[in-house]
């Protein structure tokens, strides 16, 4: 009675679908941050009699086996890095990513990581960092008498100095693109670290073909959509409850079996 | 006589490969480009098992297992890089065990800039080759007929391969066909770039199968009872003649 199993197989493969979906609801409002998908593919499977077999002495070929499959695993958790919403803020140091391309930040440990929330921040020093410290490449500070800060869409940070009437243009962000995208492993924090998978950093700047560019006083939201979300939650529910049903019937069939005289 | 229990036996040996088969559509609810399996009982008519003025006695075997091969739903993901068939067809896949096909159109770029299936398995073009963008491609677009264009520059064209016989083929898991023969192109195959196809499970259908499967199953129970039934009379009422 391989059906255990099999409906066995299915009950996780929903559970690992409301977990992702889980915590995609959770990030509904995480900026930056980029919804995953949990994607199956079916399991082996058993040929109790094989297609192609010649089926008697004629030379008669079986033209369909008996193949039994054994249920449903979990390939991958795709993450999708399809353009979040823009959200307006009005801070001079919000900066959102209209495109492909992520800012590179130094983690405390002196590796790089890569990141799409641009809810920036300056450290006393005039450091320009992320919400969490981490020091956005190429490491630009602004002047401390600084009276106007703006960061044009090419990504160039133009500061206008006290008792000065002409700006001037103190640094350019920097970005990165990937090859593949997808292959980028997700640290948490909303940073990414290079993978074997992902291929390496290209650099480049904002403006540049190719690369997004830099809208200031605005934040990407998440790409998350909760009617999607909701759907998709529904779905897996209903496909976790008939794999339960599944067992019940193979169950019940055992129970027939085992009260036979 | 002793027939009985061996014909209600067959029945349920039947029953339980098939409630395995039912039992993988619904795991398999959710898995992209998955395609139904369906089970054929055959009747094995034993002659000689009957006396010799009797009607042969028939036993059931699971004899064939079939894909259906109708569409599925299509879902919208509004990635770039899925694609669903419309029509028939499959793509093409190439594994470490050779050629699969299959309609699981979920595409991913890899760091050499191969266009690979989520195991990590190039994709066909319509020769039969890889498919390579071209460094930093930052705009690939599958149109309707295939043509794989990254900013407007024509990169390859995605293999849709069609089988004459797909019944034939045999399903290797991973959504996955492997075949003997391989499959001619289609020029004419129409994609749908954006989209995936969804198993072509039907839950309500499936669940009746599995209801009517443990009716059955219990029938079939009943049968080897009865007659275990019988032959505990016939004892009881010989031995005491």
């Amino acid at each position: 009675m391989k059906a255990l199993a099999i409906a066995a197989t299915g009950m996780t493969a929903q559970q690992t679908n409301v977990e992702v979906i889980a915590n995609n609801i959770a990030n509904l409002s995480t900026t930056g941050f980029k919804r995953a998908r949990a994607e199956f593919s079916d399991l082996m499977y058993q040929a109790h009699r094989r297609q192609g077999m010649t089926a008697t002495e004629g030379g008669n070929v079986v033209p369909a086996g008996v193949e039994i499959g054994l249920g449903v695993k979990p390939t991958s958790v795709v993450r999708i890095m399809s353009q979040g919403n823009l959200q307006l803020t009005s801070n001079p140091l919000d900066i959102a990513l209209e495109g492909r391309g992520f800012l590179r930040v130094t983690l405390a440990d002196g590796t790089d990581a890569y990141t799409r929330a641009g809810s920036l921040g300056k450290t006393p020093e005039g450091l320009i960092v992320t919400s969490d410290g981490h020091e956005v490449a190429p490491g630009i500070s602004i002047p401390e008498n600084t009276r106007e800060l703006t960061i044009n869409r090419g990504g160039e940070v133009i500061v206008l100095l006290d008792g000065e009437t002409e700006p001037q243009t103190i640094g350019r962000l920097e970005l990165a693109t990937f090859v593949n995208e997808a292959g980028l492993e997700a640290l948490g924090d909303n940073l990414f670290r290079v993978t074997g998978a992902s291929g390496n950093p290209i650099q480049g700047f904002p403006g540049d073909a190719g690369y997004a560019t830099v809208r200031q006083g605005y934040v990407e939201s998440s790409n998350v959509d909760s009617v999607t979300e909701i759907t998709s939650l529904i779905t897996a529910q209903r496909a976790y409850e008939m794999n339960s049903k599944v067992i019940e019937t193979a169950d019940q069939m055992g129970r027939t079996v085992s009260s036979m005289r | 006589m002793d027939n009985v229990g061996y014909v209600s036996l067959s029945a349920e040996v039947s029953l339980r490969r098939n409630l395995d088969v039912v039992a993988n559509n619904i795991a398999n609810m959710n898995t992209v480009g998955y395609k139904a399996d369906r089970m054929i009982f055959a009747e094995v008519v034993n002659k000689s098992a009957g006396a010799k003025n009797t009607s042969p006695t028939s036993f059931v075997q699971d004899k064939h297992t079939w894909t259906d091969f109708s569409a599925g739903p299509l879902r919208q993901t509004g990635s770039n890089l899925n694609v669903a068939i419309s029509g028939e067809g499959f793509l093409g896949v190439e594994t470490e065990n050779g050629i699969q096909y299959t309609r699981d159109g979920r595409f991913l770029v890899s760091n050499e800039g191969i266009l690979v299936n989520l195991d990590g398995n190039p994709v066909l073009n319509m020769d039969g080759g890889q498919i390579q963008l071209p460094a930093g491609a930052n705009d690939v677009i599958i149109s309707k007929n295939g043509t794989i264009t990254n900013n407007g520059v024509v990169v390859a064209r995605l293999g849709v391969f069609t089988s004459e016989n797909p019944q034939a083929m045999k399903k290797v898991g991973s959504v996955g066909f492997t075949s003997d023969a391989d499959l001619a192109p289609n020029m004419n195959a129409q994609l749908l770039s954006g989209m995936v196809e969804d198993a072509n499970i039907n839950s309500i259908s499936e669940m009746t199968r599995m209801i009517s499967i443990s009716k059955a199953y219990d029938q079939a129970n009943n049968l080897s009872e009865t007659a275990d039934g019988l032959r505990k009379d016939a004892v009881a009422r010989l031995g005491r003649v």
